[in-house]
C-alpha cells in the first residue's frame, strides 16, 4: 500500500511537472464551468415542474367535461346511491367516459370486433376474454354489441343487472370477476372439474347478492386499492369446495399472480365482513405493488417492524433438515386486531389495511396510535373512516373547496359591486353590497358541498342522514362550516376595508395561480427523489413566488398571506392521491397493450438459443421458475424500449373533426412506467405459467412418442451394457446415451429435471425389462467373480509376499524335523 | 496538500471496500468450522444472543443487523445472511445449481409466500419471498 502511494505521488508530480501551470489552470476551468452547468441544469430541471398542466390533468378535465354530472337534489343524490337499473346505468355511463383513450383495439373476440367497441370495453375483452364462458363449448356472442350483453348472456339474467354489475367492478377496480368454468391453479387440466368432481358454469358464477356485495365494496375502496396493476381477478370455488391444495380451513387465498379464489362455503353474508374478507386479499397486493416499486414489502419495511416490534427468527432444523423460521411481537397480545395478524407482518398489514377502512372503530381502539398514523399517512391519504375522521375529511373538503373557489366568487361579486371611487365607502361599512353579495352565495355553497359529498363519498348519505350514528359529528359539521365560512368572509371584508386594491390583486394573483400551476405536475416531478415532500413542497412556493413577482404591487406582508394561502389548497398527501388517480385512469386503456408486447416480447425472445450466462441486471427473473438464460436475457434487453414505445403513444380524443392528443413528457413518462413496468412484469408471469404448462405437456408427449426408440436404441447399444457393475452405474449411463434423445428446445426445465423426471423413468423401465435384467445381473455377477479372483490372486500374492519378509526377517535354522 | 490530493483519491476506494468488507467477514464464517470466539473477533458484538424459541436444541442465536449466527457447542452450525446484490433472483440460484439436487418447498407461514431451496450438497438453504420476488434469506449450515 505504502509503495503504491509512493508510486502515485510520484506520477502525480511528473504530470504536474510536464504539463504548465497555465493548462493546469485551463483544465480547472473547464471542470469548474461543467460543475457549474451541471448545477445549473439541475436547478432548472428541479424546477421545471410548476410549468404547465400535467397530460393526466388535462386529458382528465377533456373527459370530465364529458362525464358532467349534474347536482340533482338531496334526496335524490342519496335515491341515486341506492342500487337500481337506472343508477348503474348512470354510473357506467360516467366512469367509461373517464377511460376513453381514443385508441382502437384491433382484432375480433367470438364474433365482436373489438374495433366497434369503447376502448375500455375492447380492453376488458382483450385482457380478460379468458375468464369468460364455459371453455368447453365453443362461444359466439355475435349478437352482442357490448360487453354487458356479453355478461348477461351468461348469467341468463333477465333485469340485466348482473352484467352491469360485473362490468361496474371492472371499471372501478380494474379487476374482473371470474366467469368461466375455470379456476386458476386447479389440478384437472379439464374446465369445469374441480376436485375431481364435474360442475356446471353457473356454480363457479357470484351470484346476484354476492354481485351487489361486490358493487358496494367498489363504491367503498380508496384509491389505494384499485387499479393496482398486480391484482387481476376475482374467482369463486364452487359447490362449497374446499380450495385445492390448501387446508379444508382455508376460505380464501391470493395468488402471487393476481387472483384471488374465494371458497363459496365461506362468503360472508353480511356486507362489512365481505368487504373485509376480499379487501384484505387487495392488501396483500398492495404490499407486493410496494416492493416491486421499493424493493421491499412495506409489512417488512423498518418503520413497519419497528412500529409492531417484530423480530424474525431463523433456525437450521439439524434433526428434520429443514429451515425455520418464526416471527414473534413484543407488543401486547391486545393491539393486534385477531390472532391471525398476530402470525406475521404480512398478515397484520393486510388484516390492519382492510379493517382501516372497514372496521375504523376498532382499528381505533385496539392499535397503537404510531401504527395507526404510519398507515393512514402512507395508505390512505391522511383520512380516518370512524365518525371524527370522517368529520375531519368532509370539513378540509369543503374548506379546500370554498379556498378554490373563494377568489371567483368575490371577483364575480367585485365585478358587480366594486368602484375603486367607492373605496372609502368600503373602508367604513361592513354591510356594503359587495360583502351583501358573497354572503348570500355561501348557503349555495354549502348546499353544494353537502350535496357533493353525498354523492361522491361512500359514506356521505349515512354522514348527513342518519342521526343515530352521525348525527353528533354532522351537527359539528355543519355548525363549523358556517362558523369557517363567516370567519373567512369576514376576514375578507377586514381585508378589503384596509388593504383595498392589494385584496383585489391578491384574488387575481391567488386564481392566475390555479391557472398557470398544475400541483400534480409538480408532485410527478419529485415523485423519485429521495424526499419526495420536500422537493413538492420547494417547487410550489418556487411556483407561488413566480405568480407573485408578476404582481409587484402587493406588499410583502400580504405576498406571505397569499403564499400560506395558497399553499394550503395543495397539501402534498391529496395531490399524490388525486394525481395517482389521474395516471391510472389515464394509464387504465393501455392494459391491453402492454398484454400485446409483452407476448410479443416473449415469442421474439424464444428464438434465442444461443447458450449464456445470467445478466444480473434482469427486469423479469422468472419468480421460482426455471427459465433458460438467453430467454431473460433476452426479455432485459428490450423490456424498457416495449414499455417506452407505448407510453410514448400517448392519447387522443376526437372531437367532431379535431384530434386532440395528449403526449406525456419525459417526467411523465418516468411517472407513468412506474405502474407500466409493475404490469408487464406480471404480463411475463402469466406468460410463464401458460407456457410451463404447454411445455410440461409437450415433453409428456414428446417423450411418450419416443420411449420405444429410445428403448430400441438402449437395447441396441453395443456400449450401454459392457461394462456393468450395479444398477445404479447402469442407469448413470443410460441417463447419458438418454440425454442425447432430449428435445433441441427446452426453455423451463433444466437438464437435471428432465433427468430426474422422464429420463430416469425411460431409464428405469428400460432396466426393469427382464432382457436387461438378466444380463446386468449375468454381468454384474461375473465382475463380482473376476473381481474377487483378482482380490483372492493380489491377496495371496501380498501374503506370500509379508510371508516372505517375515522369514527374511526373522531367520531361523531349519530344525531336525524340517522335510526339505 | 499533496497528501490531501492522494486520500481524495483513496477516500471513494476504501468506502467501497468497507461496503464490500462486511459481506467479506461473513463470507469467512464456516459452519462447522468456525467457533463462536472466532466470528465473534470478526463480527464484533451482536445485538442479542438467545436460545432458540423454535427448538432449543438449535443452539443459541447471535444475532446482528445484517446476519444471525446458529451456534451449538460454541462452533458455528449454520448462518443466516441477507443476499448479496447478484444474490437476490432466485434464478440465479436456479442457473448456479442447475446441475445438483435441489429441492423447491412452501414454508409454511401464512401469507408470506415463502418459499426454500433446499441445496443439500452445498449446505445452502434459499428463502425466496414470492410476494417480493426477492431471495430474502441464505442459510449456509453444516454438511456431514
Amino acid at each position: 500500500m505504502k509503495r503504491f502511494k509512493k508510486r502515485v505521488r510520484v506520477h502525480f508530480k511528473l504530470w504536474m511537472r510536464h504539463h504548465s501551470s497555465a493548462s493546469v489552470a485551463f483544465v480547472f476551468l473547464l471542470v469548474l464551468t461543467f460543475s457549474l452547468a451541471g448545477v445549473g441544469y439541475k436547478y432548472k430541471s428541479d424546477s421545471k415542474g410548476f410549468v404547465g398542466t400535467s397530460t393526466f390533468a388535462q386529458w382528465s378535465a377533456h373527459h370530465e367535461n364529458k362525464a358532467t354530472r349534474t347536482l340533482a337534489s338531496s334526496e335524490q343524490a342519496c335515491e341515486e346511491a341506492k342500487l337500481s337499473a337506472k343508477s348503474i346505468d348512470k354510473e357506467i355511463t360516467q366512469l367509461e367516459a373517464l377511460y376513453d383513450s381514443g385508441h382502437e383495439v384491433q382484432g375480433n373476440w367470438y364474433g365482436i370486433d373489438l374495433a366497434s367497441l369503447p376502448t375500455i370495453q375492447a380492453q376488458l375483452l382483450a385482457d380478460h376474454g379468458s375468464l369468460i364462458g364455459n371453455k368447453n363449448h365453443s362461444q359466439n356472442y355475435r349478437q352482442c354489441t357490448d360487453v354487458v350483453c356479453v355478461f348477461n348472456s351468461i348469467y341468463k339474467d333477465k333485469t340485466e343487472l348482473s352484467g352491469k354489475l360485473v362490468y361496474y367492478w371492472y371499471l372501478k377496480t380494474g379487476s374482473m370477476l371470474n366467469l368461466s368454468n375455470m379456476v386458476p391453479g386447479q389440478l384437472s387440466k379439464y374446465p369445469g372439474k374441480y376436485q375431481k368432481q364435474t360442475i356446471k358454469l353457473s356454480e363457479y358464477l357470484f351470484n346476484l347478492d354476492e354481485l351487489k356485495k361486490f358493487h358496494n365494496l367498489a363504491r367503498a375502496l380508496p384509491s389505494r386499492f384499485v387499479h393496482n396493476p398486480l391484482f387481476r381477478s376475482i374467482h369463486k370455488i364452487p359447490n362449497k369446495l374446499a380450495i385445492e391444495q390448501e387446508d379444508e380451513s382455508t376460505c380464501s387465498k391470493a395468488m402471487v399472480s393476481g387472483q384471488i379464489l374465494m371458497g363459496s362455503k365461506c362468503l360472508p353474508e353480511d356486507q362489512t365482513q365481505f368487504s373485509l374478507k376480499v379487501s384484505e386479499h387487495i392488501a396483500q397486493y398492495i404490499d407486493q405493488y410496494h416492493a416491486q416499486k421499493n424493493g421491499k414489502l412495506f409489512s417488512h419495511s423498518k418503520q413497519w417492524l419497528n412500529s409492531s416490534q417484530w423480530e424474525k427468527e431463523q433456525v437450521w432444523d439439524f434433526s428434520s433438515d429443514e429451515f425455520k423460521q418464526v416471527w414473534t411481537s413484543t407488543l401486547d397480545e391486545k393491539h393486534f386486531l385477531d390472532k391471525n395478524s398476530s402470525l406475521n407482518p404480512s398478515k397484520q398489514f393486510s388484516s390492519l389495511l382492510a379493517a382501516y377502512r372497514f372496521r375504523p372503530n376498532l382499528v381505533q381502539a385496539k392499535t397503537p396510535i404510531e401504527l395507526r398514523n404510519l398507515i393512514k399517512n402512507e395508505f390512505f391519504h391522511g383520512q380516518s373512516y370512524d365518525a371524527n375522521g370522517l368529520y375531519e375529511s368532509y370539513l378540509s373538503n369543503t374548506l379546500s373547496s370554498w379556498r378554490k373557489k373563494e377568489s371567483t366568487i368575490w371577483k364575480d361579486c367585485l365585478d358587480e359591486h366594486y368602484n375603486p371611487s367607492n373605496k372609502r365607502e368600503l373602508a367604513s361599512s361592513l354591510e356594503n353590497p359587495l360583502f351583501t353579495c358573497v354572503e348570500s352565495k355561501v348557503p349555495n355553497f354549502i348546499q353544494d358541498s353537502v350535496l357533493q359529498l353525498k354523492q361522491q363519498e361512500t359514506e356521505g348519505c349515512g354522514f348527513f342522514n342518519n342521526q343515530d350514528t352521525f348525527g353528533h359529528v354532522s351537527k359539528r359539521y355543519q355548525t363549523n362550516v358556517d362558523k369557517f365560512l363567516t370567519e373567512q368572509v369576514l376576514k375578507r371584508k377586514l381585508e378589503l376595508k384596509s388593504h383595498g386594491d392589494e385584496v383585489v390583486t391578491g384574488l387575481v394573483a391567488k386564481e392566475s395561480f390555479l391557472s398557470e400551476v398544475d400541483p400534480g405536475s409538480l408532485f410527478i416531478n419529485c415523485f423519485n427523489k429521495s424526499n419526495p415532500s420536500q422537493c413538492y413542497e420547494q417547487n410550489l412556493l418556487m411556483g407561488i413566488n413566480k405568480t407573485l413577482k408578476k404582481h409587484n404591487q402587493l406588499s410583502t406582508h400580504y405576498k406571505e398571506v397569499i403564499k400560506k394561502d395558497i399553499a394550503s389548497l395543495f397539501p402534498y398527501s391529496q395531490v399524490e392521491k388525486n394525481t395517482q388517480i389521474l395516471a391510472k385512469r389515464f394509464l387504465a386503456p393501455f392494459n391491453s397493450q402492454i398484454n400485446f408486447a409483452a407476448q410479443e416480447l416473449w415469442n421474439n425472445c424464444r428464438r434465442r438459443s444461443s447458450p449464456e450466462r445470467l445478466d444480473m441486471s434482469l427486469f423479469f427473473a422468472g419468480g421460482s421458475k426455471y427459465v433458460q438464460a438467453s430467454l431473460l436475457n433476452c426479455i432485459s434487453e428490450k423490456a424498457q424500449e416495449k414499455l417506452s414505445k407505448i407510453v410514448d403513444q400517448g392519447s387522443f380524443h376526437q372531437v367532431e373533426d379535431k384530434r386532440v392528443s395528449f403526449k406525456l413528457n419525459p417526467a411523465e413518462k418516468i411517472f407513468a412506467l412506474t405502474f407500466m413496468k409493475s404490469k408487464m412484469k406480471q404480463a411475463l408471469n402469466n406468460i410463464l405459467e401458460e407456457e410451463l404448462k404447454l411445455e410440461k405437456h409437450r415433453l409428456a408427449s414428446y417423450f411418450k412418442d419416443k420411449k420405444r426408440k429410445i428403448q430400441k436404441d438402449l437395447k441396441e447399444s453395443k456400449t450401454l451394457l459392457t461394462d456393468v457393475y450395479s444398477y445404479e452405474q447402469v442407469n448413470s449411463a443410460c441417463l447419458k446415451d438418454v440425454q442425447k434423445s432430449y428435445p433441441k428446445r427446452v426453455l423451463y426445465h433444466s437438464q437435471r429435471t428432465l433427468d430426474k423426471g422422464p429420463g430416469r423413468k425411460i431409464c428405469s423401465s428400460f432396466i426393469e425389462l427382464p432382457e436387461t435384467k438378466t444380463i446386468i445381473e449375468e454381468k454384474s455377477q461375473k465382475s463380482w467373480e473376476n473381481n474377487l479372483k483378482l482380490v483372492e490372486g493380489h491377496l495371496d500374492e501380498f501374503f506370500s509376499d509379508k510371508v516372505s519378509d517375515c522369514i527374511e526377517s526373522f531367520p531361523r535354522t531349519l530344525g531336525e524335523n524340517f522335510e526339505k | 496538500m499533496k497528501t490531501l490530493g492522494l486520500n481524495l483519491l483513496f477516500i471513494p476506494l476504501l468506502l467501497t471496500i468497507a461496503a464490500c468488507s462486511r459481506q467479506y467477514k461473513v463470507s469467512s464464517i464456516t459452519p462447522g468450522k468456525t467457533t463462536v470466539d472466532q466470528a465473534l473477533k470478526i463480527l464484533n458484538e451482536p445485538i442479542s444472543v438467545k436460545k432458540s424459541s423454535i427448538n432449543e436444541e438449535m443452539g443459541l442465536i447471535y444475532k446482528w443487523d445484517d446476519v444471525s449466527l446458529q451456534v451449538k457447542d460454541k462452533v458455528v452450525k449454520a448462518i443466516h445472511r441477507g443476499p448479496a446484490t447478484h444474490e437476490k433472483d432466485l434464478q440465479f440460484w436456479r442457473q448456479k445449481y442447475q446441475g445438483v439436487e435441489s429441492k423447491l418447498t412452501q414454508l409454511q407461514s401464512p401469507g408470506e409466500g415463502l418459499l426454500r431451496m433446499n441445496i443439500p450438497s452445498a449446505g445452502l438453504n434459499i428463502l425466496y419471498n414470492q410476494r417480493n420476488d426477492q431471495v430474502v434469506t441464505v442459510t449456509e449450515y453444516e454438511t456431514l
